[in-house]
């Protein structure tokens, strides 16, 4: 990807403080389009707060954030989303007492009024990520490896251009992960960027990331291709000198 | 006649301080959302107005009895209806409380009718005179003893080892469990507790306020303003919003006229949500 | 072919409905229309209690708004402009009411709705003495030229409420009120506008209560504001919503349907035994009762359980057809 464009997500020198404590301390990264970027980093290194300061949860105190070219600070979660961001959370939350094909309808309406339309593109999605076997359970039924899919395809419906994927592999079998992660694949290759958070690096998610970074008490320590940064000593210092999974 | 006011609205306010405490256990600890707070206070009110009738038990001795029978009958309600439900939705906290309010009420009414009740003591009409303050003896009897429970239930929270527990279940009520607490009992203690605070605080309302049915609905919405406005969480808070309440209510009552010390105090609570929701002395609560 | 199945329900009801006051007397008429009335209420607190989930326990606030727009007005405008007014002001209340509460969730927002329905029934009672004539009561001009009509208002307004919730509970409207229901924050990152959805829900509940609020009044003919800002008419839209099925299409009829009758037959039925003191009190003792069983055993009410289970059933039948094929 050519440096001179501008990047589809600028996350520019941003700063958050909780009480006197920095979680997101000058941490600058972009994202290009078409890419799949990966945030490395222990539980409380401050990546969902990342993903909240992306879509508008969280307000930056200092820095910027621009979404394809534009500054996307201070403006509400529902108009972040409008503009093509879409997300799942840590702890899952799909809305339970809906159903599957429900909540995907939901994400579905944003560029459609009508539910038979809805309905149409929910089920492709359903289709595409493998829930139609559970198309008319309550969501909140699922099992976690379900319903961590579901937020997933929930998001989707609302044709997101950057979808952030929060603890995307926490929680799940090895197979599963990988099930989630060829998920990924498909996406990327229909032309969805995306960032994953994930605690601890996996072979899995190496294989499909273009760059990962990687965070420690709020700030990057490192940045570059997955080979580059499991090398990096400050990641095996972070690490506490753990042996790295590659 | 500033300043009697003002000392009024806290002989008042210290038996709202009372009635907001008993339901920071249970709401502002333990998170249980009781829409029939107030009608414990009721509850406790009728027991004394019964027992001062019946055997002219001094409202001052019943005090205990309250607590007692508040007490278990507020481990009972936790153990039979609220403990199946604690983990659900708020919402269905409120409509359950609600339904167990409207049942008190409405026995109140089967058994005592609409009656506006009150009992009179041989001191209920004596007043001290200080400088040019007066202070009804009732009033500060109620007062002094509202104290000595406020201190003693912030004693209990604070300094014991089951008050400990409620705080550590109000922080965290998984990692509680984990550290060897046994959740449900302790907080159908909690409750039990805060409904016997309420009791307390009927019983030392009755020789100044009277009782009918309808005053369990009032409390209970009093109840919830000093809650907030003192803010969640904290006892001290509670205790101050009380007074606060009181100090705001004699205030409006003297300067505007009776009806104005509900309106008042209905805004004061409005604009508290809007503007302060974490009320006085709270934590923030995002 | 599954849609037109969906209609005969409701108008088989409807007829039903239609033939009664050719074969009951007055007093069931009343019972009727006290039904049709607190159903019709009860659907348009639907939309923000039952679909939106905000658990609103201060629609007297509207209520009262709208009988008392309807008393004053009628004299001077007329019938059908007084309900229009009622209609419109009630509408335009919410709207402040609704900025002011919906800022606030849960527990708080229900304390919010009731302070501010409290605080209507002090004004009316005290401070606008001079417009409401207070505790000593207001009259009402009626609506209709004979008592026995108001069956056929109250039943026209249900069905109008019942239509206007139905349409848009069941489009894309609906769902993202539910979406509310379930997560806000989730509901905003599938490009739901929350507040201006949840405000939406309760402009159209305010328009739809006000009126019935104004049927009320004119029905009862003489009103005070406790007829009207008192917690009790919350409460009971909100109980029978719940033991009906709060989110659910039918639900406020069914629930309006179980709680009138029941009180009637409780009150006629126990009116006589002294030893229980007050009658009605007793009746509402038991309609506590119902409630706190209702929460712990059927949280999701009459018509939401029946669904439950059928869709349960289906499912079992489905699997086992599945099974049978394969």
């Amino acid at each position: 990807m050519s440096t001179h464009n501008e990047p589809l997500l600028a996350f520019d020198h941003v700063k958050k403080h909780f009480g006197g404590l920095f979680v997101t301390n000058d941490v600058s990264f972009s994202v290009q389009q078409g890419e799949v970027l990966f945030i490395i980093g222990p539980n409380g290194a401050g990546k969902t707060t990342i993903f909240n300061l992306i879509t508008g949860f969280v307000t930056p105190d200092e820095g910027d954030i621009r979404f394809e070219g534009e500054s996307i600070k201070g403006l509400k979660p529902y108009q972040i989303a409008r503009r093509g961001i879409g997300r799942t959370f840590q702890i899952v939350q799909p809305l339970a007492n809906m159903s599957v094909l429900d909540n995907v309808m939901l994400g579905a309406f944003a560029h459609t009024s009508s539910k038979h339309e809805a309905r149409r593109q929910a089920d492709e999605i359903l289709d595409l990520t493998g829930l139609g076997k559970w198309r008319d359970r309550m969501a909140g039924s699922l099992p976690l490896a379900g319903r961590k899919r579901l937020e997933i395809a929930r998001a989707l419906a609302t044709r997101p251009k950057l979808i952030l994927l929060d603890e995307v592999c926490a929680g799940l079998t090895p197979t599963e992960a990988v099930e989630t992660i060829q998920l990924l694949k498909q996406l990327r290759d229909r032309g969805v960027s995306a960032i994953g958070g994930i605690e601890h690096v996996m072979r899995v998610v190496m294989e499909i990331s273009d760059r990962v970074i990687v965070i420690h008490h709020g700030q990057k320590i490192a940045e570059g291709t997955p080979q580059e940064v499991t090398s990096h000593p400050d990641v095996i210092e972070a690490y506490l000198g753990a042996r790295l999974e590659v | 006649m500033f300043l009697q006011t003002i000392v009024n609205g806290l002989l008042l306010g210290a038996l709202y301080a009372i009635v907001g405490m008993g339901l920071s256990i249970v709401f502002g600890t333990m998170r249980i959302v009781n829409f029939a707070h107030g009608q414990f206070v009721m509850a406790g009110m009728y027991i004394t107005y019964t027992l001062f009738t019946a055997f002219g038990l001094d409202p001052y001795v019943s005090a205990l009895v309250s607590f007692v029978l508040c007490f278990l009958l507020g481990m009972a309600v936790y153990r039979v209806a609220i403990h199946r439900i604690i983990r659900g939705p708020e919402m269905n906290h409120i409509l359950l409380t609600a339904g167990i309010g409207l049942m008190l009420t409405n026995l109140a009414q089967m058994v005592y009718n609409t009656n506006q009740l009150t009992i009179n003591l041989s001191y209920s009409h004596r007043d001290l005179v200080f400088g040019g303050l007066r202070i009804n003896i009732a009033y500060l009897i109620s007062f002094l003893i509202a104290a000595v429970v406020a201190a003693l239930l912030f004693w209990f929270i604070m300094k014991t080892e089951t008050g400990r527990a409620i705080r550590a279940i109000s922080q965290n009520a998984a990692a509680a469990a984990l550290s060897g607490i046994h959740v449900t009992r302790v907080t159908m203690l909690a409750f039990g507790l805060g409904i016997a605070v309420a009791g307390v605080a009927g019983t030392l309302l009755l020789p100044i306020h009277y009782v009918d049915p309808s005053v369990g609905d009032a409390f209970s919405l009093l109840a919830f303003i000093i809650v907030v406005l003192g803010g969640m969480g904290s006892i001290l808070g509670s205790a101050i919003g009380g007074l606060l309440i009181g100090v705001i209510a004699q205030l409006a009552s003297y300067y505007l006229g009776q009806s104005y010390s509900d309106v008042l105090t209905y805004v004061v609570f409005l604009l508290v949500l809007l503007f302060k929701p974490s009320g006085l002395l709270g934590r923030s609560r995002v | 072919m599954k849609r037109l199945r969906a209609w005969i329900l409701p108008i088989l009801v409807l007829i039903l409905f239609a033939l009664i006051p050719f074969t009951a007397s007055f007093y069931y008429q009343q019972i009727f229309f006290y039904i049709f009335l607190f159903a019709g209420v009860g659907f348009a607190w639907n939309l923000v209690g039952g679909y939106a989930g905000q658990l609103s326990l201060g629609h007297a606030a509207f209520f009262g708004i709208g009988a008392y727009a309807y008393a004053l007005l009628a004299p001077h405008i007329g019938t059908g402009p007084a309900v229009l007014a009622a209609a419109v002001l009630s509408t335009v209340s919410a709207a402040p009411i609704g900025l002011i509460c919906f800022r606030l969730r849960g527990p708080y927002f229900a304390l919010a709705t009731i302070a501010v329905a409290q605080l209507l029934l002090v004004l009316a009672t005290n401070q606008f003495k001079g417009l409401t004539q207070g505790a000593a009561g207001l009259l009402v001009q009626g609506m209709v030229p004979d008592p026995s009509l108001y069956y056929w208002v109250a039943l026209g307004f249900m069905v109008v409420a019942f239509a206007v919730t139905a349409l848009l509970a069941t489009s894309k409207t609906g769902y993202y009120l539910m979406a509310i229901r379930e997560d806000e924050d989730t509901a905003q990152t599938v490009t739901i506008n929350t507040p201006l959805y949840k405000l939406y829900a309760l402009l159209v509940s305010a328009l739809l209560t006000g009126v019935g609020g104004s049927i009320f009044a004119a029905n009862l003919g003489t009103i005070q504001p406790n007829d009207v800002f008192s917690a009790a008419i919350s409460n009971q839209v909100v109980f029978l919503a719940i033991l009906g099925g709060a989110g659910t299409l039918y639900g406020p009829l069914v629930g309006a349907f179980i709680l009138e009758f029941a009180s009637d037959w409780l009150k006629n039925s126990v009116a006589n035994v002294t030893w229980l003191g007050d009658a009605n009190a007793f009746a509402f003792f038991l309609y506590g009762l119902l409630i706190v069983l209702v929460v712990m055993y059927m949280p999701a009410g009459i018509v939401g359980t029946v669904a439950k289970w059928r869709k349960g059933r289906a499912a079992h039948v489905h699997a086992q057809r599945t099974t049978a094929g394969v």
